[in-house]
């Protein structure tokens, strides 16, 4: 799978987010967008953590390097010890300004990147962590036409980020991880493999 | 040191419990009674999964941490704390790059066994790759 996206789903997780990740991608099937995800992490579990995700979806995950076009199919992993901007919504650069929200890479930085998608459905997910990193990313995806979704409370391990974003009243989901996969399966459909 | 899971509590009955659960299931374990312990085991060599009691006299978890991240040992570990709160300290606020996950109390056996065995395999999994 190589075409470029139409469809992105920038999703933004913290503490607890490597157990509550793999229920989310657990059996997702390939769908058609591309996917950033921002896990606040030590540098050195960059790899397992990809290496974790890639063995239980059929989308591809890496992690991302600067220059990257995003292509549908993909999930791309921003590395620790730098945030992850998207220019032109499309290329991605990583780049080492200061820690924003005492992290980096911080899911705001990442997701105020975004300009409105010309084509396509934007989507923008707050998943379990504390603080309040993502908040204000997802206050600007909705503004520029993404549906947002938060992780519920029941289900987060850390309510703090979730608890954060549902609070900006920008949140228009707020679902188990289970649920969260059946959303983007709905919005996003499924592709054929070699398709 | 062999052992890739340390607990750190000052509550011995917990301690023991962890440990008895976590042999039980085949991983070895060591124990510290202090965060001062805890960083002693790092300076002996240790490296693995740290489950960290959030509160502790003295030295409390977040603190351990924060010495863990200034003495350089950050990097030899995974931390896990275990608190019994869903939301967490504000001290952590600028550990939270440091501290992969919470247990929070009271959790099961499962959950713990779970979690341990996960970021266990992401420890294992990196230096197979380093």
């Amino acid at each position: 799978m190589t075409r470029h996206y139409e469809n992105l789903i920038v999703i933004g997780s913290s503490a607890g987010g490597p157990r509550i990740l793999k229920m989310v991608f657990q059996g997702l099937p390939l769908i058609n967008c591309a996917m950033v995800l921002v896990q606040h992490m030590p540098r050195f579990i960059n790899q397992s953590l990809c290496n974790d995700l890639n063995q239980i979806t059929d989308m591809e995950v890496r992690l991302a390097n600067t220059g990257d076009e995003l292509k549908t199919g993909v999930v791309y992993i921003a590395p620790a010890d730098y945030h992850l901007i998207l220019n032109q919504n499309r290329f991605v650069e990583l780049i080492s300004s200061p820690k924003v929200n005492f992290v980096r890479p911080a899911v705001d930085v990442t997701m105020q990147s975004l300009a409105p998608l010309a084509n396509g459905i934007l989507m923008g997910v707050i998943l379990t962590g504390m603080g309040r990193d993502g908040a204000d990313g997802l206050v600007h995806l909705k503004r520029i036409g993404a549906t947002t979704i938060a992780q519920d409370e029941k289900t987060s391990i850390i309510y703090g980020m979730p608890k954060e974003a549902v609070a900006t009243g920008c949140v228009d989901y707020i679902l188990t991880p289970t649920q969260i996969q059946s959303k983007w399966v709905q919005v996003m459909s499924r592709l054929r493999k070699n398709g | 040191m062999s052992c890739k899971v340390m607990i750190v509590d000052d509550d011995a009955n917990i301690r023991l419990k962890v440990k008895e659960i976590l042999e039980r299931h085949g991983i070895a374990t060591c124990m510290a009674e202090t965060g001062y312990i805890c960083l002693e085991n790092f300076k002996n060599g240790f490296q693995g999964l740290v489950l960290m009691d959030a509160a502790m006299p003295e030295l409390d978890g977040w603190d351990t941490v924060s010495r863990l991240v200034s003495e350089g040992y950050i990097n030899n570990a995974i931390v896990c704390m275990i608190t019994g709160y869903s939301e967490p300290s504000s001290k952590m606020d600028v550990l939270k790059e440091h501290v992969i996950d919470y247990i929070v109390k009271p959790f099961s056996i499962q959950e713990l066994v779970e979690t341990v065995q996960n970021y266990l395999a992401y420890f294992e999994n990196n230096r197979v790759g380093d």
